[in-house]
């Protein structure tokens, strides 16, 4: 082999090296649990008012401090949303007592015209006695959901019965209420919860 | 005459099987629901192993006021529910009816079903049979869906 020829094949080895080198450590920064999950840029939220299951305010000052889990759903939804629940009461379950104690989880009802506080208030607390319900007036619900990029829609079947339809998605809100994360459907347990996890461990509330 | 005709019901009896006397049932469970809720969830898995096809048109149940069959999609990020107006079975066919996915739609409870009741009920299919089933009212974990959308979960991990 001629030296030129040796000089070039170690160049091909040693770029095809560099290449592989650089993606696989791009790859593992992207299963990073909550990586993908995370927005690029926290957003603050505005001002919006809901009712609680206890019957006082939802309102910014109430996720200012805490980490909340937030879902939106209703509750004559049978399937998914009982399902998403019950996958938010192993999550609290297994979390450490000290992470649990500032995380809240609130499932926002979209279908305020069947879904009083009082009913919020029998329904999640059947899951966990910690879950909050809120919902709130068309205006303030429509307001909430998109701030966090989510939305719902209320229609009525051929059949006169009431058809509701909302975002899938499950939104992670800093203790700066600010909206932070977002996971996608369907939600798992051990998913939800690695995730979250990371996101703590990564966070910093200075920078973004 | 008379015997003649009860001649032609035995003859004609045996040529095609009966829906209710081929399909089998797997899997059959209903969610607990908070106090009070209007609507209850069942799952279960058809499988038909014989040569026919069979469509099952409709359910009922002594213990609701009607139930249906419905689907959960996802389009574009929202979760929808669609009806399943009648649901065929090809030969060798399986349905599941499972969290998360295509599922019975208990509405109007007659009184609260807890975990250890039972629901009654019955399908009806397009020729005309139809057979009784039970489904036991379990208090879902995380766990028990996970093993009942195995499927779902399959297919969603393997988009990562």
């Amino acid at each position: 082999m001629t030296q030129p020829v040796k000089i070039t094949l170690s160049l091909i080895i040693s770029i095809l090296l560099i290449g592989t080198a650089t993606y696989l450590a791009q790859q593992s920064a992207n299963t990073t649990p909550g990586n993908e999950a995370r927005l690029a840029t926290p957003k603050p939220l505005t001002a919006f008012q809901l009712t609680a299951h206890d019957l006082k305010p939802l309102n910014i000052e109430r996720l200012k401090g805490k980490w909340t889990l937030l879902f939106f759903g209703y509750t004559h939804c049978p399937d998914v949303c009982p399902t998403t629940l019950t996958e938010l009461t192993q999550v609290a379950e297994q979390l450490p007592p000290e992470i649990l104690n500032n995380t809240q989880f609130v499932l926002v009802s979209v279908d305020p015209q069947r879904d009083s506080p009082e009913s919020l208030a029998e329904y999640v607390s059947y899951f966990n006695e910690s879950f909050l319900g809120a919902t709130g007036s068309i205006g303030a619900l429509t307001a909430f959901t998109r701030q966090l990029d989510s939305k719902f829609s209320l229609e009525t079947d051929p059949a006169g019965e009431p058809v509701v339809n909302h975002s899938s998605a499950m939104l992670l809100i800093d203790p700066q209420a600010r909206y932070y994360a977002r996971f996608k459907a369907p939600h798992y347990a051990e998913e939800i919860r690695a995730q979250y996890l990371a996101l703590r461990n990564s966070y910093s509330p200075t920078t973004p | 005459m008379r015997l003649a005709q009860i001649f032609l019901f035995i003859c004609l009896l045996p040529v095609v099987a009966a829906a209710a006397d081929k399909l089998e049932i797997h899997d059959a469970w209903a969610r607990e629901t908070p106090p009070k809720a209007s609507v209850m969830a069942g799952y279960l898995t058809l499988y038909n192993p014989s040569p026919e096809v069979y469509t099952l048109v409709r359910l009922s149940s002594p213990d609701f006021k009607r139930v249906e069959m419905h689907r959960t999609e996802q389009h574009d990020g929202m979760h929808k529910m669609l009806p399943v107006p009648q649901l065929t079975l090809s030969s060798k066919g399986r349905a599941t009816f499972q969290p998360g996915g295509m599922h019975l739609m208990l509405i109007g409870p007659k009184k609260r079903l807890k975990a250890g009741d039972n629901v009654t009920l019955a399908l009806f299919f397009s020729d005309g049979s139809s057979m009784k089933i039970i489904l036991p009212v379990k208090k879902a974990t995380a766990n028990t869906d996970r093993t009942m959308h195995n499927n779902q979960h399959h297919s969603h991990s393997q988009q990562h």
